[in-house]
Order: C-alpha cells, then sequence, then structure tokens
C-alpha cells in the first residue's frame, strides 16, 4: 500500500548500464518512491501523455519528476523538454535533466526550454549515491509539489 | 568752259584791238593835221609791242614756275612710293596679262631672281608646279574682272631650285592707266615648318599616345585576368573556410562524442566494479581485491583526464571577449573552488589586497587561477606544509599576477615544455595529474590576449606570473 501513496520518480535513460547502476544506488539510499524508466524520448511522451501501453495510469501513474537524459534515440531529451512544456496538462511537471555533458551550450539550452535543474552523472558510483540522496531529499521531501492536472488542454 | 590758253589770246586780242582804236581816235581828236600824228603812231606801235612782249615774258614765266613745282610735287611722290616699296616687307608683284609689270626688292630677294629676270617672267612660273596651273587661271580670270581679293598658301620654286612658302594676297588694281593683277606675298615658311614640325611632333605624340594606350589596354587585361584568378582564389579560399568550418564543427560534434560518450562506459566500470568490491567481496581474495580497486582508480582518472582535454579543447573553441573583471574577486572565487585541496593539505594562501582590476573572461580567469593553486599546492616535498603567496603589479597598461609557492620548483632547462598537453615531470605515483593543467593556463591565457611564464629555481619554489591588460580605473 506504500507505494501506491509515494510520488512516481520517471527516469528517461537509453544506457541499460546506466539504468542499472541507478537503480542500484537508489536501492542503496532507500529511495522508496516508484521507479518507471522509458528508454528513448518517443516513449517519454507516449508515457507522459498517457497514450498507448501507458494509458493505464494505475501501472503508469503520472511522475511527480522526470529524469531526463539529453542523448536519447528517436527524440532527444532537448526535444521532449520542449514538448512537454508545450502541454497545458503537464507543463508545470518538474524536470531534473541528467546527462552525461556540461557543454555550456546544452546547459543553456535546456534552462532555455524550462529545465528545473541540470546534473551531470558523476563516474564515481559513490558520487551518484550521494547525488541520488541528495535528489530524493530535495525532489520529494523539501520541495513543494505543483498541482498537476493532465485533463486540462488534452 | 573756256581754257585759259583761249582766255588769254581773247583777252589780248580785246585788249590791242582797244589800244590800237583809242590810240588813233585821241589822236586824230588832238594833233588834227599835224605832222606830229605819224610819229606819235609809231611810238605808240613800239609801246604795245614793247607792253605785250611784256606780258608775255610774265605769263611764261608763271607757267613755267607751275610746272617746275608739278614736277618737283610729282618726283616727290615717286621718291615716296618708291621708298614705300622698297622697304616694305611684303613683297609686291604687278602683272598684265600674265607678265611681271613689276616687283619690289622684297619679291627680288623671294624669288632669288634679278629684277631685269623677272620682268621677263610669267608670273607662274615662280610658283611650284603643282601649283601653276590653278594660279595661271585664277590670274587671268582676275584681269578680267572675276573674283574679288583673296588670301592663300602657296609655294615657290627660287631660281636656286629652293621651296619657299608665301602667304598671297592677290586683288586687282589701276597701275599706269590699265588693270593689272597685284599680289603680295610674305614669307611663311618658318611658320610652315613649325607647323610641320608641330605635325610631325602631334603625329609623334599620338603615336606614343596609341602605344601608352595599347600597352595601358593590355595592363588592364591583364589586371582583369589577375583579378578574375583572385576571384577564383577568393572561391576556392572561401571554400577551404567552409571546409574548414565543416571540420571545426565535426571537431566540436566529436569532443562532444567525447565528453557524452566516453563516460558512459566509464561510469559502468567503476559502477559495476564496485557492485563487485561490494556484493562479491566473500569470492574475491586479497590479489582480487587489489585488482578491483586498480580498475576503479584507472577509470576515475580517465575521468578527469577526458574532463580536462574537454576543458583544453573548448577553450581553443569558444570565444573569450574580455570584459572589465575584479582580480581580488576572481582570485577569491578560484580560492574556494580549491577548498577541498586546501582543507586536504593544510594549505596557506595570502593574498595581497587589493589586486587591480584587468580586462578578461571571467570562467576562464577562475581556471587558470584554479589550476596554478592546485599545481601550487600539489607539487611540495613530502611532509612540507603549501605556502602561497598571490600579489599583483601593475606594468605601464598590464597587470602582473604572481602566484608563489615554496614548492619543489622547476629545473630551468624544463620551463618551456610544463606548458604543453600532457607534459609531465613526475611520475603519475608522487604527483598524481593528467598534464594538461598548464596547457590550460596558457591556452586561455593566450585567448584572453594575455601572457604566462614562470621564474623558478629548482627546490627553491616556483614562482607563476600570469599577465592581463589593465582595465582603466574611471
Amino acid at each position: 500500500m506504500m507505494n501506491i501513496t509515494l510520488p512516481t520518480l520517471l527516469l528517461v535513460e537509453d544506457d541499460p548500464n546506466d539504468i542499472m547502476l541507478f537503480r542500484r544506488a537508489k536501492d542503496k539510499t532507500n529511495l522508496a518512491n516508484p521507479l518507471q524508466v522509458v528508454e528513448d524520448g518517443e516513449a517519454a511522451v507516449a508515457y507522459l501523455s498517457g497514450q498507448g501501453q501507458y494509458a493505464d495510469r494505475n501501472r503508469y501513474p503520472l511522475p511527480a519528476l522526470v529524469l531526463l537524459d539529453l542523448k536519447l534515440p528517436r527524440k532527444s531529451g532537448l526535444e521532449v523538454l520542449a514538448w512537454l512544456r508545450e502541454q497545458p496538462g503537464l507543463r508545470r511537471l518538474p524536470v531534473v535533466v541528467m546527462t552525461s555533458s556540461k557543454e555550456s551550450t546544452d546547459v543553456g539550452l535546456a534552462y532555455d526550454l524550462g529545465a528545473n535543474s541540470y546534473l551531470v552523472k558523476p563516474v564515481a558510483f559513490d558520487n551518484l549515491l550521494e547525488m541520488i540522496k541528495a535528489l530524493g531529499l530535495y525532489w520529494f521531501i523539501l520541495n513543494e509539489k505543483p498541482d498537476i492536472n493532465p485533463s486540462i488542454g488534452g | 568752259m573756256i581754257s585759259r590758253p583761249l582766255r588769254i589770246a581773247l583777252l589780248y586780242l580785246l585788249l590791242s584791238a582797244l589800244w590800237i582804236f583809242v590810240s588813233y581816235y585821241l589822236l586824230q581828236q588832238l594833233f588834227v593835221g599835224s605832222r606830229l600824228v605819224e610819229q606819235l603812231e609809231l611810238l605808240g606801235g613800239l609801246s604795245f609791242v614793247l607792253i605785250t612782249a611784256l606780258i608775255l615774258f610774265l605769263l611764261l614765266r608763271r607757267e613755267q614756275a607751275a610746272v617746275e613745282r608739278a614736277n618737283c610735287i610729282l618726283r616727290e611722290r615717286e621718291r615716296n612710293f618708291r621708298m614705300l616699296t622698297e622697304t616694305i616687307a611684303t613683297a609686291i608683284f604687278l602683272y598684265r596679262g600674265g607678265r611681271l609689270c613689276f616687283v619690289n626688292p622684297k619679291a627680288i630677294a623671294y624669288s632669288g631672281y634679278t629684277r631685269e629676270e623677272l620682268l621677263t617672267m610669267d608670273l607662274w612660273q615662280l610658283v611650284s608646279p603643282e601649283y601653276q596651273e590653278m594660279i595661271r587661271e585664277r590670274s587671268l580670270s582676275r584681269l578680267h574682272g572675276a573674283g574679288g581679293p583673296a588670301r592663300y598658301e602657296l609655294k615657290i620654286i627660287t631660281k636656286h631650285g629652293e621651296e619657299r612658302w608665301l602667304e598671297v594676297t592677290a586683288d586687282s588694281i589701276e597701275f599706269e592707266g590699265a588693270p593689272v593683277g597685284l599680289a603680295t606675298a610674305y614669307d611663311i615658311t618658318e611658320r610652315k615648318r613649325a607647323e610641320q614640325e608641330i605635325g610631325t611632333l602631334n603625329g609623334d605624340l599620338e603615336r606614343r599616345v596609341a602605344e601608352r594606350t595599347a600597352e595601358l589596354e593590355k595592363a588592364n587585361a591583364q589586371l582583369q585576368f589577375s583579378q578574375a584568378s583572385i576571384r577564383e582564389l577568393n572561391v576556392a579560399l572561401q571554400q577551404r573556410a567552409e571546409e574548414l568550418q565543416a571540420s571545426m564543427n565535426e571537431m566540436e560534434a566529436f569532443s562532444y562524442s567525447v565528453s557524452h560518450d566516453l563516460r558512459a562506459p566509464l561510469r559502468a566500470i567503476q559502477g559495476f566494479t564496485q557492485a563487485l568490491q561490494e556484493d562479491y567481496a566473500a569470492q574475491l581474495d586479497p590479489a582480487g581485491q587489489d585488482f578491483a580497486q586498480r580498475i576503479v582508480a584507472a577509470a576515475g582518472r580517465m575521468d578527469i583526464l577526458i574532463q580536462d582535454l574537454l576543458a583544453y579543447s573548448q577553450l581553443s573553441r569558444s570565444e573569450l571577449s574580455p570584459k572589465p573583471v575584479s582580480l581580488s574577486r576572481i582570485v577569491a572565487e578560484a580560492t574556494s573552488q580549491m577548498q577541498a585541496q586546501i582543507t586536504e593539505h593544510h594549505a596557506i594562501i595570502s593574498v595581497v589586497e587589493p589586486l587591480p582590476d584587468v580586462l578578461g573572461h571571467r570562467p576562464t580567469l577562475v581556471q587558470v587561477i584554479a589550476n596554478l593553486l592546485s599545481n601550487a599546492i600539489k607539487f611540495v616535498a613530502p611532509g612540507v606544509t603549501p605556502q602561497i603567496r598571490v600579489w599583483a603589479e601593475a606594468q605601464e597598461n598590464r597587470v602582473r599576477l604572481w602566484v608563489e609557492d615554496n614548492g619543489i620548483g622547476i629545473p630551468a632547462e624544463h620551463e618551456e615544455r610544463i606548458f604543453r598537453v600532457f607534459e609531465r615531470l613526475h611520475g603519475i605515483e608522487s604527483y598524481p595529474g593528467t598534464g594538461i593543467g598548464l596547457a590550460i593556463v596558457k591556452k586561455g591565457m593566450e585567448r584572453m590576449g594575455g601572457s604566462v611564464g614562470v621564474a623558478s629555481q629548482n627546490g627553491q619554489g616556483s614562482r607563476f606570473w600570469i599577465e592581463l591588460p589593465i582595465q582603466e580605473k574611471k
């Protein structure tokens, strides 16, 4: 029953190693929020708009936080972000960009498109643990969540 | 009406008749019948003859004086005429029919013939053959009253065969009671020669102008040809620039990939090795544990290497527009970035405030100073507490910032090498690093229009300096 009440975390990530390491780090930090993973940009859009297999919101609940990689197949992270910020019912959804690159152009573009935060994936696993701990504390406990109503404007 | 001689004769007739009749009548009345009458009549006749002889004498003498006077005037006039015709600078030819009937000395001088020879010649015989027929026709028709005065230039041949140009004015006048042709002329040979010379010079000039024009046209054609080649070169250059831009873009995409894709496997290596260490520690003996630890460390080093290389390549690619910045704040920012390292090594950093303002690119300058501080902390002999002094000195329009340490120093022969990429003076074991830190410092300073250098003695610490344009106080 507990995992029903906890808000969902959506990870948009195509690298299976990174997904595994993320899961492991999340388990180690005892972050109890349910994790959903999609592996490309189009899947992210489908999940967020509740289309196709993601229509069942009981199985695939709307996330309270999106962790978004930028380099993705089919649709880049920036495209997903741009799309999201144009959806009247979803545009308030907090998005944390989490990527390998800290190219200043990427950072600037991500903020321009409405990213709420920008993180660089650490190479050392210990640093990843630290980061996920901080992430959970900040976004799920300290941060006041906005009202999200996906039915607005379809 | 009545001519003077007739008047005189009639007067004489009247007076002598009156004389005879009056004297006869008077004698008849006074001396009637006297013998004296006949003597008186004789006396009267004689005195008449005497008086008339006297009158005749007086009259003739007066006539002769008048003639003398007229002759004198005539001679005077003739002398004047001759003087005029002989001293005038114009040649005068008079001709009757075609034959010359008067020439003045100038005409003689021009033609080279004597007066006697000329007076036996026709006018046109003097003229150069090509003009003879024309002159003949014109001068004859002029004598018959055709055409007014005319002026023309013509060429004559002198007695000695020389050519001479004359400007001739032709007219017809009355002379000695008959119409004659008058030709006045003056010598224009010099003028003609000058004209001819001018003509030659003009021709020469025109020819030279034509030559020069031709040369110019040729040069122009060459210029156009070179312009065409320059255009071609420009096109080639443009193409080369585009290619260069394309390869720059490629390079950028490449370094993006390095940044993004090379680090993903590193994360996997480190993450899973650590998972192995944690989850399978029981199955690994100490050697296996050591190997796993080495894998983690190597992956970590490679990550730092990639990050440094990226920072270096980004310095070459990005535009570093210099702006006024406060060195005090830059140094403070760099120090705070280095806080972990400073704490770890118990380093003491003293900054001699105030530091001036300079023209630079803030993030690059922070990175440069952080790298210098990092080196100053890192390269000390074992057991030595790093002590770093930072100060600035203004030099005309530039500022030099010094970073002095108490480290191991740099042998003079290596002072150039240390600024190159991947150059290291020490083994990884003694002083870890990628060998890129000072290359970033040098590249960054160059990109900001500044410079970097070091003054060091082996074993006595190093003094690195960077130099930037000063920001003038407003």
